[in-house]
């Protein structure tokens, strides 16, 4: 051997050395990790199997056998994984092993089959039963050519199977609509047993959110709620922002009405579902509300009432003495003749009656009461003209409000005026004076004789008196008759004066307050329709405040009246026009009027020149009301005379 | 009648600009916030204006124009904006939003009241 050749064995011999340390280094190594994904898989909380196509196990982890209850994993090997069933759940294991073979031969080399998965009881003889979620697949880690084996991995799911079963127990028990929809607008996947009572239905999931909730309740929604669900139907697919921003429109409680009929309110909160960013579902939660609704809603209606009757008490304190005085007297006589009415069955009297209470109660601003006679005179009126005529319950029940509300302002008066009550004792010494003058006519009727004897000038003068006890001078009516023009006139920005000329004229107290619904209607139909404007008056030359003058005249057993104001008088072709419009007479009977029959017009039932119906008047009741009244007091047509400017109107009325 | 929106976390700036928009006679509708005024514009998709201010809580309002500009029927909508500084950088981000006019604080009412009008009879883009 060379040097050469002795130099370059010896290096040989290193490098052979070298490349054994190194091998020796890799296997012991790919022990190492082999053994340690050994260790991993044995210590893997999921049982794991390699078995053969019978089932026979050749290799499993401490999972595995701790669940064939054998001690070492070691004694597992040649036992066979079919103890595990029973004979029916073995037959579903066999066929999943079969799927798994047949497919792999079916794949395509170098593809990792994701194996098959499902869920099989295990439930073999002297075995706990429990709920294993299974992965099959082959196992590649052996040739071919021996028969295939496959890799099983079974996961204990009980635990979980139970709490779904407890989660869906909660489901089914908690009082909430729960339930998710997608972004077409369809509920998805499970939702709570409550969904189905809330709708009456079925089988929700996948029925159509909006028309299950909104479809029967959109009629009663707002139009911001009615947005709102546009908004919402929009929402899927968006930043969460746009959730925050429409939240507020969303409906938060419908109104559904359900088969039996009775209304039902449901609550509905909205919680947005992400999916990287953008709402991709949304929760909502559902609750039946009711009776919530239903207390919040008498609790507000509570406060209402509250509201009112502070309201009312204000309005009292606001009116001045004198206008309370006189609205509670005018008052508490038209409610006393409504009664009368009512029991006679007279609708349209009872519709003037109305009328004027509502013209005193707003020259007296009780706002709460004119706004009442307002919506029922609102509600009577069409059927009157309609049908002629107001059915009886109707009446009856509409005086009980009007009633009820003139109980609850004498009430409230007495309250204020802690115990001054004037009205009542006025009402008791009228009741007082009446009687006396009933026993005064009984002693004239039985003693005749008593008024010749001696004496019978003392007892004549006092039986005067006592006649006279009720009687009251016309003038008393003035500072009522002043407030309310005064008061009319402000409200539709006109200024007004009232001359009356009636000195000395005593009439009885009966008499005087039917003389006084007159007045008030001819007065505010003078103001609203007769007398203009303080501009159109400077206008015309006129001085800025119209004038209406009332003048009486007494003979015997009569009293005859003037109401003249200084106004634009009314234009005949107008009411001509009218009358036609309405109805109220023929073309033919109208041509052949003369101009006082013409004006006599204004008298029907249903006129009105007003093109608006105003607060104030124009519903074409007031002026036949006063023929009305003129009537029952024995006077004869009211004339009506056109002057210039303005116009006349005259009655007498007669008494015994 | 043109439907203005305005966005100003100040009552009183707000309470100005709505009088002088009333003069007009525009309906004018306020936002107090940035996504106050995202949900005011969101439910009233017929708007012909927005003023707004920068500097707001909640969201500012170069956000909130961004924003407006995805709500369909407002991608044109013109919208003014209303600060105390305007530097080139705002304006650059400005011009992105696509606000259409800067106003200076304390503004001349008249001339602002010249330059609305003008805009609102300016066809927008996205009414054909």
């Amino acid at each position: 051997m060379t040097k050469l050749e002795q130099e370059f064995f010896k290096q040989n011999q290193l490098l052979v050395a070298q490349n054994l340390r190194a091998s020796h280094k890799i296997l012991t190594k790919l022990e190492k990790s082999k053994a340690s994904t050994e260790t991993m898989v044995d210590s893997l909380p999921d049982c794991y199997f390699v078995i053969d196509s019978k089932g026979r196990i050749l290799k499993g982890n401490i999972s595995a056998a701790s669940l064939l209850s054998v001690d070492a994993m070691d004694e597992l090997i040649n036992k066979s994984i079919r103890r595990l069933f029973r004979i029916e759940t073995w037959n579903i294991f066999k066929s999943k092993m079969d799927i798994v073979i047949n497919n792999n031969e079916i794949e395509q080399e170098g593809k990792i089959s994701a194996g098959e998965s499902f869920e099989l009881v295990i439930d073999g003889e002297g075995i706990e039963k429990s709920y294993y979620l299974w992965n099959l697949r082959v196992f590649s880690g052996i040739s071919d050519r021996r028969s295939r084996l496959i890799c099983a991995l079974g996961r204990d799911i009980t635990q979980i199977r139970q709490y779904e079963k407890q989660l869906s127990q909660i489901f089914s028990v908690i009082p909430l609509g729960i339930i998710t929809i997608n972004e077409t607008g369809f509920i998805e996947g499970p939702y709570s047993a409550y969904m189905e009572y809330l709708f009456d239905r079925k089988m929700i999931s996948g029925t159509n959110f909006f028309d299950l909730v909104f479809k029967e309740s959109l009629k009663y929604m707002s139009k911001m709620e009615q947005l709102g669900i546009v908004e919402l139907k929009e929402m899927f697919g968006k930043e969460p922002v746009w959730f925050e921003v429409s939240k507020k429109r969303f409906p938060n409680e419908i109104y559904c009405l359900q088969k039996n009929g009775d209304g039902r309110w449901i609550g509905i909160t909205y919680h947005p579902i992400l999916a990287e960013g953008v709402i991709a579902q949304m929760l909502i939660i559902l609750d039946e509300r009711t009776e919530i609704v239903k207390a919040r809603r008498e609790q507000e209606s509570r406060r209402n009432k509250e509201s009112l009757m502070i309201q009312r008490i204000m309005d009292l304190q606001r009116c001045d003495d004198a206008t309370l005085a006189s609205s509670f007297e005018d008052l508490d006589s038209l409610l006393i003749r409504m009664e009368a009415v009512l029991r006679e069955g007279d609708a349209r009297g009872y519709c003037n009656i109305l009328h004027g209470i509502k013209g005193v109660v707003r020259t007296a601003g009780f706002s709460y009461f004119r706004n009442l006679t307002h919506d029922i005179e609102d509600e009577v009126l069409p059927i009157l003209a309609e049908k002629k005529t107001l059915p009886t319950t109707l009446m009856e029940q509409k005086f009980e409000l009007i009633n009820r509300e003139w109980k609850d302002l004498i009430k409230l008066r007495k309250m204020q005026t802690l115990g001054g009550d004037d009205i009542s004792s006025y009402h008791s010494v009228v009741q007082k004076a009446s009687k006396l003058k009933k026993i005064l006519k009984e002693i004239e009727n039985n003693y005749p004789l008593l008024f010749k004897g001696d004496g019978k000038e003392e007892l004549s003068k006092l039986a005067f008196e006592i006649k006279h006890l009720t009687n009251r001078p016309l003038s008393s009516l003035e500072p009522r008759l002043n407030t309310r023009a005064k008061r009319t006139a402000a409200y539709l920005g006109k200024k007004v004066n009232i001359e009356f000329d009636w000195e000395k004229i005593f009439l009885d107290e009966k008499i005087i307050s039917q003389l006084s619904e007159i007045f008030i209607h001819l007065i505010a139909n003078a103001i609203d329709h007769g007398i203009e404007s303080v501009d159109e008056r400077k206008l015309k030359g006129k001085v800025e405040n119209g004038t209406i003058k009332i003048v009486a005249k007494k003979s015997e057993n009569e009293v005859s009246f003037e109401f003249s104001d200084d106004g634009r008088g009314i234009d005949l072709d107008v009411i001509r026009t009218k009358a036609l419009e309405k109805n109220l007479i023929e073309l033919a009977e109208l041509d052949r009027m003369n101009v006082e029959n013409v004006l006599r017009l204004i008298f029907k039932a249903g006129f009105s020149t007003h093109d608006k119906i105003t607060d104030l008047s124009g519903r074409g009741i007031g002026l036949d009301s006063v023929q009305q009244v003129v009537s029952r007091l024995d006077g004869d047509d009211v004339k009506v005379t056109l002057l210039d400017p303005g116009m006349k109107f005259s009655f007498l009325i007669r008494f015994s | 009648m043109a439907k203005i929106l305005i966005v100003d976390d100040s009552d009183t700036l707000r309470i100005q600009l709505k009088n002088l928009l009333y003069e007009s006679r525009y309906e004018v509708l306020e936002g107090s916030h940035g996504l106050d005024g995202l949900g005011k514009a969101q439910a009233n998709r017929d708007l012909d204006l927005i003023i707004c201010d920068f500097n707001m809580p909640e969201m500012d309002g170069i956000t909130m124009s961004k924003k407006v500009r995805e709500i369909s029927g407002l991608h044109d909508v013109p919208i003014f904006m209303l600060t105390t500084e305007s530097t080139a950088e705002l304006k650059a981000l400005g011009k992105e939003a696509g606000i259409m006019a800067w106003i200076v604080k304390p503004y001349n009412a008249e001339k602002l009241k010249g330059v609305i009008e003008k805009v609102l009879k300016m066809p927008r883009k996205g009414s054909v």
